[in-house]
């Protein structure tokens, strides 16, 4: 549910002022309706920079189900390139009802629409405006803004960066400048990685099977299916693929091979098949689920596709480093 | 050392079991239809158990493994909680269901079982890990145990594990003799007593709050806290269990597992390490300095209530001794409240006040804190003071069915005057946290296949809680009683009342 709206002038104070305005008026409403009151959750700040109209609002779809588990002051930021020059703000409250609750929860919500030219004001605007004490994280929907040097200076407000290499132009391109920003000290994730997190579990799950582990000395051979575009070439290997093979090579000595199995309008995943001595193991992925089998023992995992909520309530329960995907970065 | 698995990644995977085979005994009861098969399923849905994995149940009703499977189905369906049903995935996960038939005395059964576990650890790859599950009437706990070890079903290729339900024991000395049953045969470090109530998320959050923050627990001792009440309410009688409560009764049922397992949560010192001895140590040192009543202590410091009829809303509710099963005369306690003291630094002199009961006016557990009133109140004497005498601080730790944490706290009202008013701060786990949060099974079945035994109750923490209430069972079964004492939908007897007046303190309404 979408709580009340109002024009807030663009200065922090402002922002702030409106925002208390918001919880009153709040408040009050809901004595009116008579329920058991509105419960201000928030447990960071959450800034999430667009570019495009339709992108605002799709973004806006995506924090509502996030909201539920990682509540928060959500500053969405949005860049419009078409604007000659200015800068807007409107504070909102995104409100649910829990199931079987009386009480209603609320997190609040600031749009701030910027042209291009004011882009460079961001940062000074956000540092006033986010909640104390609390981690900020800041995500990154646009490859532009994510190159910026204007908006990279927001990156040094945030404990965590959250960018999606699947939606760069070339994927590839992205993993230099995320290496760049960890270079910089700053914190910072890639989406493209967090999608392999079932597929990787479901693999290591075959090797909790003691009988297997030392079985993986023997490794000779891993084979990653794919589709996309076309087949990949050495300089253009999107990041997902480009990870997963680094995993494998962080983890076992086996030959890390991929094989392009159909043509298909984005990069995917569709499975891996490892070969050794007395082992023969593959994950092979379909719709909604995926199929690993063990040495002739077949099962049927539950594995529905993942939304970009899915993926941003996994990146936002880690805040600290990912050691894990530092290593596959390289 | 055992081997590492290079492809762990343990910041962003969760807990999974490893290959194994999970035998339940007493698969055609209430607890397997109800619980344990919801709750495996639940962890499939989740991908928390590999497909090298089966499930064996037993009971004595006759049944082919595709009867078993077709009425586990029905049941997943049943009581499947906040999940989707999905019809492909139970066919992946019933294909490792498997049920072999048998009288649990009929020394076969386990030669069948034992034939059976050979065949999966070779066709499923289980690895010869096995967790037993015992699901059946307590009086068979022993001898199943026994009838394990004769079996040589103890030892394998890989660990063997049994999880024993509750009751364990029906008093101290029957505690005893279960555990040297059960030690003839299994180590102590494969023994898993379960107590759901450990498995609560919010039981578990108790060990977060206090220990993960700084500012609680230098007020966590007899300086700043007063007392505590633990209640756990039920509004319902007995269900149609009467057979088995008369001889449980709710001392038995709640206090001397749950409640105590709850208490030694809450007042236990500091594990230096969350490993599981190293928390048990901690849990288990509490219940030991537990003050043990002598006989004529116990009419001062513990109440037993049964309840009568009563009409309840728009319903006649019917008293204990009229629930099917039950005597006409029975003296089983369906209410309990007794108060605990802790002989030790941190706690002594700071009453616990613990109570259960059946037919009271809601179904709720909670923990009440109540720290000590400020030492002096500026406001006395005046019209603040008078308008709303100090009320001390307060801290709720409510485990079901609103889970979370409340602080109560007095404050300005808004307006020119200084009147003050009690305020509570509110934190609402389910909301505060959106996301499902796994049943008290699921925790417990998938902490007892990795083989983490923190949320299970160690045998001399039996034996301390066993120690703790025997005195009261002692002088209750030599005592005859004037019930019924309270009328159902109230919040139990007089008596119960009158026990805290002793030390000028209320039970709170919950």
């Amino acid at each position: 549910m979408e709580g009340a709206v109002m024009p807030a002038a663009v200065q922090p104070e402002r922002i702030l002022k409106d925002l208390a305005k918001l919880w009153i008026d709040l408040g009050k409403e809901d004595q009116q309706k008579g329920s058991a009151g509105v419960l201000r959750a928030s447990s960071m700040t959450l800034i999430a920079a667009v570019e495009e109209e339709g992108d605002a609002q799709a973004v806006g779809e995506t924090i509502a189900e996030i909201m539920h588990q990682h509540p928060s002051r959500v500053i969405v930021l949005r860049v419009d390139s078409s604007e000659p020059d200015g800068l807007d703000a409107r504070v909102f409250a995104q409100c649910w009802m829990p199931f079987g609750r009386r009480q209603q929860i609320c997190c609040e919500e600031i749009e701030i629409t910027a042209s291009q030219s004011r882009v460079e004001d961001l940062p000074k605007l956000v540092l006033g405006i986010m909640v104390p004490d609390l981690p900020v994280v800041l995500w990154c929907r646009g490859e532009r803004l994510f190159r910026d040097p204007a908006f990279q200076n927001l990156f040094r407000l945030t404990d965590k960066i959250i960018v999606d290499s699947s939606k760069f132009q070339n994927s590839a391109e992205a993993l230099p400048l995320i290496r760049q920003v960890i270079a910089d000290g700053r914190n910072i994730s890639d989406l493209s990685w967090t999608r392999l997190t079932r597929l990787r579990q479901t693999i290591a799950q075959i090797f909790e099977n003691e009988a297997l582990l030392p079985r993986l000395k023997q490794l000779e051979r891993v084979i990653i299916s794919y589709s996309g575009p076309s087949a990949i070439g050495p300089d253009q290997v999107p990041a997902s693929l480009q990870y997963l093979i680094s995993w494998f090579h962080a983890s076992v000595s086996a030959q890390v091979e991929t094989i392009f199995r159909q043509t298909q309008p984005e990069y995917e995943i569709l499975g891996i098949s490892m070969d050794g001595a007395e082992l023969r193991a593959s994950v092979e992925l379909q719709d909604n689920a995926a199929v690993v089998y063990v040495n002739g023992l077949s099962r049927r995992i539950s594995f529905p596709k993942q939304s970009d909520s899915d993926l941003m309530r996994e990146e936002l329960s880690i805040l600290g480093p990912d050691p894990i995907y530092r290593r596959c970065l390289g | 050392m055992a081997e590492a698995n290079p492809f762990l990644d343990p910041l962003r995977f969760e807990r999974r079991a490893p290959p194994c085979a999970v035998v339940i005994f007493g698969a055609n009861g209430d607890l397997t239809k109800r619980k344990l098969l919801p709750a495996l399923y639940r962890l499939a849905y989740e991908r928390r158990i590999p497909p090298t994995f089966a499930v064996i149940g037993n009971s004595r009703t006759a049944m082919s493994d595709d009867d078993f499977r077709e009425k586990m189905r029905e049941s997943v369906k049943e009581f499947l909680e906040d999940s989707p049903f999905e019809t492909d995935l139970w066919n992946s996960f019933a294909k490792n269901l498997f049920y072999i038939p048998g009288d649990l005395g009929n020394i076969n059964l386990y030669q069948q079982l034992s034939t059976k576990l050979a065949e999966l650890e070779n066709t499923h790859q289980t690895g010869g890990n096995v967790l037993f599950y015992l699901s059946t009437q307590p009086s068979y706990y022993g001898p199943v145990v026994t009838w394990l070890g004769g079996a040589n079903l103890q030892h394998g290729n890989g660990w063997r594990r049994v999880i024993i339900e509750k009751p364990f024991g029906h008093d101290l000395t029957s505690a005893r003799k279960l555990n040297d049953d059960i030690h003839h045969v299994f180590e102590e470090s494969q023994v898993y007593r379960i107590d759901h109530y450990l498995g609560k998320e919010t039981v578990q959050n108790i060990l977060a709050f206090r220990f993960g923050n700084g500012i609680f627990e230098p007020l966590w001792n007899r300086r700043y806290i007063n007392h505590m009440q633990i209640t756990a309410a039920e509004s319902i009688g007995v269900e149609g269990r009467g057979g088995y409560y008369q001889e449980a009764g709710a001392l038995r049922d709640m206090i001397q597992n749950h409640l105590l397992q709850v208490l030694g949560t809450v007042g236990m010192e500091p594990a230096a390490v969350f490993e599981a001895n190293a928390v048990r140590d901690e849990r288990a040192k509490f219940l030991r300095s537990l003050r043990i009543m002598k006989p004529d202590e116990v009419m001062r410091s513990a109440v037993a209530g049964q309840y009568g009829p009563a009409r309840v809303g728009t319903e006649d509710m019917v008293g204990f001794r009229q629930e099917p099963g039950v005597g006409p005369g029975s003296q089983t306690d369906t209410y309990a409240a007794v108060t605990f003291f802790a002989d030790n630094w941190r706690w002594a002199g700071v009453p616990f006040y613990i109570r259960s009961g059946k037919r009271l006016p809601k179904r709720v557990t909670d923990i009440a804190i109540q720290f000590n009133a400020a030492p002096h109140s500026p406001f006395a004497g005046t019209a603040a003071g008078s308008a709303m005498p100090a009320r001390p601080n307060l801290l709720i730790i409510r485990i079901q069915p609103e889970e979370g944490i409340s602080l109560r706290f007095l404050s300005k009202e808004p307006g020119s005057g200084m009147q003050l008013r009690p305020v509570s701060m509110d934190f609402n786990y389910g909301s505060s946290f959106g996301t499902r949060s796994p049943t008290a099974y699921e925790t417990l079945l998938l902490d007892a296949m990795i083989g983490d035994p923190t949320l299970y109750t160690r045998q001399d923490m039996v034996d301390a809680s066993w120690t703790a209430v025997q005195p009261i069972l002692d002088v209750w079964g030599n005592t005859k009683f004037d019930f019924p004492n309270y009328a159902s939908g109230t919040w139990g007897p007089r008596e119960s009342d009158e026990m805290l007046a002793q030390r000028g303190h209320v039970w709170r309404v919950p």
